[in-house]
C-alpha cells in the first residue's frame, strides 16, 4: 500500500550509520521547558533555590493533556522564567533552570503499587517522542487490536531512532510488550524503513532471545513522510484515518520507538523519562553524531560535543530539514520531542525570493493528506478563513512536501501555520463572545427580575392602602412610632 | 351529480389543509426574529455601544430591519463585517471610522489603591465582570471582561486602566507571511 503523493529525498544518513551513541557529559545547567503539546503548560511545583534530585517531579498539572515534568539531574533551581523553548517557533514558555551539582543523584523510584500502566506513563512523563509530543497516557483506554511502533524516521538527517533500535533493541521490544498490555492489543508491529535492514535483524534477534511473540517487524518504503501517523497507517493497513478522528476508530494505536523504550525504563527500573537520543547534524557539522542527552541540555553543549565551531553556524534548527523550527540562539534546552539538531550555514538556507503562485499544481501532486495546497494558499492570501477551514487546513500535517516542490519557492507551510493559528484565535474569540452573551443575558434577566420584584412590592403596598381600615391603621401605627421615638429622645 | 361530489371533495380537502396550516403555524411558531439571532451571534457581544446602539442586540435588530449598515462594529473588525456580509448576502464594507477603529483586544484593570468603592463601575458593567461592594475596593475579573470600556467614564476617580487582554498560552497569532504584492515587484531586477 502507498499513500498519496510524498517525496523521495536524499537522506544524508550514511555518515551516521554504524556509529555508536555518544553519551553527553553532564551539562552545567539544564533548561527544562514546562510546555507540552499544543502550548499547554505544567505548573512548577518547585521554587527558585530549591534543591532537586534526579527524577523528582518539578512540575505537574491537573490538565489531562499534561504529563509530569521531572528534574533530569540533581542540583539547585536557579531560575523559573519565560524563555524560548525547543517547541515549534521557539515558543516562549516557562522554563526551569537547574544548575547541576555533578552528583546526578536519583530520587526514590516511581511508585508501582496499584498503579495502572497508563497512570505509570503519566507519572513517568511519557509523551510522543517522534515530534508531536502527544501525552502517551491519553491514548489508552479505548480497546485497540494492533499497536504500531513507529520507527520510520522518514526525514533526512535524523537517525536517533535507528541508533536506538540498533543499540538497545531489547528496550524497544520490552516497551512494545508493555504498551500492548496497556492497550489490550493482540498484535504489535514495529515499522521501520526498508533502508534499515540491519535494524530489522537486530530487533528480530532480540525478540528471539527474549522469547517474545506477537510482535512483527515490517519494512515500509522510504518515501517522505511515511513516518507521519496517518501515512504509516495507510501504508501498513490500507485504511485512512477519518478527518478529525484518532486511529483508535480503526482499532489502532501508534507510539514512537523512543517512547516505547522509555516505557520499558518506567516499568522495569521505575525511572521517569529524563533523557533521549538526539541527532546532531547539518552542513556546519563535520561528523554528525547521535547523542544521549538529558532533557534540558542546552543546544550549545551539544554543538561543542559535536565539535562545531559556533562562529561557522548561521542557523540552528530543532527537528529535521523539512519540518524543523529555527531557534533564535543556542541557549535553549532540548525537550522530549527534540529528535534532531541541525547546524546550518547560510548558503544552505533557501533564498528569500518567493514568487507569485502560477497554479502549476505540483503541490497537489505531492500532498500526502490529499489537500489542495494551492487553493488553500489563495484562500489564506484573501483571508477567507471559513473557506480554509472547509478545505481542511487543520488536517495539514505541515510536512513541507508542497513547499519543497514549489517552483515559486513559496513557503507554503508558513501560510498553513498562520491560517491554523488564526482559526484557533477566531474560535477562541467566538467562544468568548458567546460566553459574554450568556453573561449579558443573565444580567439583563436579573435586572428585569429585580425591577419586577420592586414593582410587585409597591403594588402590594398600594393595594393594601386602598382598604380604608388598613390605611387608617397604618397611619396610626406610623404616628405611634413617631411619638414613641420622640418620647425616647426627650428622655 | 358528479360535479357536486367533486366540489364537495375539494371543499373537504381545502378545509383539511386549512386546519393543518393553522395547526402547524401554532405548533412550530418561531419566537423572535431568527435573523436577528443569527446576526447577534456574529456580533462580538462586548455591549460597548460604539455602533451608536445601546448594545449588540439592538444593533442586530437595526441591521435586520435594514436601518443600520453592517460596518459599525469596531470590536468585530473586518472579520465580523465579512461574516455579516456573507450571512445577509450584501457587499463587504470598510469599517466606518466614525464608530472607532478595530484595535487589539483589551481588558480593563482597576488601580486598586485608588479605588474609593463607589460601585459606579459595577452598575455599568454589562457582563458583571467587576466585583466589590460599597466603600470597599473593587476589582475586574480579567477573564470575564470584554474590553467595552463602559466603566471608564463612569469612574469618578479615573482609576481604571486599559491593558492588553490575557490570552491562553495555546492561542498564538502569527504574522502573515510576506509575499510580493505584485508580479512586477517579484521580477528579478
Amino acid at each position: 500500500m502507498k499513500f498519496h503523493g510524498g517525496l523521495r529525498l536524499r537522506d544524508h544518513k550514511q555518515a551516521l550509520s554504524g556509529q555508536s551513541i555518544v553519551d553527553a557529559p553532564l551539562p552545567k545547567r539544564l533548561l527544562v521547558s514546562l510546555r507540552t503539546n499544543r502550548g499547554v503548560e505544567a505548573d512548577a511545583v518547585v521554587s527558585v533555590g530549591d534543591t532537586v534530585l534526579k527524577g523528582q517531579v518539578i512540575a505537574r498539572s491537573d490538565d489531562v493533556m499534561v504529563s509530569d515534568v521531572h528534574a533530569p539531574s540533581s542540583g539547585r533551581v536557579t531560575s523559573i522564567n519565560k524563555r524560548p523553548s525547543a517547541a515549534p517557533d521557539a515558543a516562549l514558555a516557562q522554563v526551569i533552570e537547574i544548575t547541576t551539582d555533578g552528583l546526578d543523584q536519583w530520587c526514590e523510584p516511581l511508585a508501582m503499587a496499584g498503579v495502572s500502566l497508563p497512570e505509570l506513563m503519566h507519572q513517568a512523563g511519557l509523551m510522543g517522542m517522534g515530534g508531536a509530543g502527544f501525552p502517551a497516557h491519553v491514548k489508552y483506554g479505548q480497546g485497540v487490536e494492533t499497536l504500531i511502533i513507529n520507527g520510520a524516521e522518514c526525514e533526512p538527517n535524523i537517525a536517533c531512532d535507528e541508533a536506538l533500535m540498533l543499540a538497545q533493541p531489547e528496550r524497544v521490544i520490552r516497551g512494545t510488550e508493555l504498551m500492548m498490555q496497556a492497550a489490550g492489543a493482540e498484535h504489535g508491529i514495529i515499522a521501520i524503513e526498508d533502508t534499515l535492514g540491519g535494524v530489522g535483524t537486530a530487533l528480530n534477534e532480540a525478540m528471539a532471545s527474549m522469547g517474545v511473540s506477537g510482535i512483527s517487524v515490517t519494512q515500509v518504503p522510504n518515501i517522505y513522510p511515511t513516518g507521519g501517523e496517518k501515512q504509516l497507517i495507510e501504508v501498513l493497513t490500507g485504511l485512512q484515518v477519518p478527518v478529525g478522528r484518532t486511529p483508535a476508530v480503526l482499532g489502532l494505536l501508534m507510539q514512537n520507538v523512543a517512547t516505547a523504550a522509555a516505557m520499558a525504563d518506567a516499568h522495569d527500573v521505575q525511572r521517569p523519562l529524563v533523557d533521549r537520543i538526539i541527532t546532531v547534524s547539518g552542513e556546519a557539522v563535520a561528523q554528525p553524531i547521535n547523542v544521549r542527552a538529558l532533557i534540558g541540555t542546552p543546544l550549545s553543549d551539544l554543538l561543542s560535543l559535536a565539535g562545531v565551531d559556533s562562529d561557522a553556524v548561521d542557523g540552528l534548527v530543532i527537528g529535521g530539514p523539512m519540518m524543523g523550527f529555527a531557534m533564535p540562539h543556542a541557549d535553549v534546552g532540548i525537550d522530549k520531542t527534540s529528535n534532531c539538531l541541525l547546524a546550518l550555514k547560510r548558503s544552505s538556507e533557501r533564498p528569500e525570493t518567493a514568487m507569485p503562485c502560477i497554479r502549476c499544481g505540483d503541490c497537489v501532486q505531492v500532498c500526502p493528506q490529499e489537500l489542495l495546497p494551492q487553493q488553500l494558499f489563495w484562500y489564506i492570501q484573501g483571508e477567507q478563513w471559513e473557506k480554509t477551514r472547509s478545505h481542511h487546513v487543520n488536517d495539514c500535517i505541515e510536512c513541507g512536501a508542497c513547499a519543497y516542490v514549489c517552483p515559486s519557492e513559496i513557503k507554503l507551510v508558513d501560510y498553513y501555520r498562520f491560517a491554523k493559528a488564526e482559526l484557533r484565535f477566531l474560535d477562541y474569540k467566538q467562544g468568548q463572545s458567546s460566553h459574554s452573551k450568556s453573561r449579558f443575558e443573565a444580567r439583563e434577566a436579573r435586572l428585569e427580575r429585580l425591577k419586577k420584584e420592586r414593582q410587585a412590592k409597591r403594588h402590594a403596598k398600594t393595594a393594601q392602602l386602598k382598604d380604608r381600615k388598613a390605611a387608617k391603621k397604618e397611619i396610626s401605627d406610623v404616628l405611634a412610632r413617631i411619638k414613641k421615638a420622640k418620647d425616647e429622645n426627650n428622655d | 351529480m358528479s360535479a357536486v361530489w367533486g366540489l364537495l371533495a375539494f371543499l373537504a380537502l381545502a378545509l383539511f389543509f386549512g386546519c393543518l396550516i393553522v395547526w402547524v403555524s401554532k405548533k412550530f411558531k418561531v419566537e423572535g426574529n431568527p435573523i436577528v439571532e443569527q446576526i447577534n451571534a456574529i456580533l462580538p457581544q462586548t455591549q460597548c455601544g460604539q455602533c451608536n446602539f445601546p448594545g449588540c442586540k439592538p444593533y442586530a435588530e437595526a441591521i435586520a430591519k435594514g436601518e443600520a449598515p453592517i460596518n459599525q462594529c469596531p470590536p468585530g473588525g473586518d472579520e465580523g463585517i465579512k461574516k455579516l456580509a456573507e450571512l445577509l448576502d450584501v457587499e463587504v464594507l470598510e469599517l466606518n471610522p466614525e464608530n472607532g477603529e478595530a484595535s487589539e483586544d483589551t481588558v480593563v484593570v482597576i488601580i486598586e489603591p485608588d479605588c474609593i468603592g463607589c460601585t459606579k463601575c459595577i452598575q455599568v458593567c454589562p457582563v458583571d465582570a467587576i466585583v466589590g461592594s460599597a466603600k470597599l475596593m473593587h476589582t475586574v475579573i480579567a477573564t470575564e471582561c470584554t474590553g467595552c470600556d463602559l466603566c471608564i467614564p463612569a469612574c469618578p476617580v479615573d482609576c481604571i486602566e486599559v491593558v492588553p487582554a490575557p490570552m491562553p498560552s495555546h492561542i498564538r497569532r502569527k504574522a502573515k507571511p510576506a509575499l510580493y504584492a505584485t508580479a512586477a515587484q517579484a521580477r528579478i531586477s
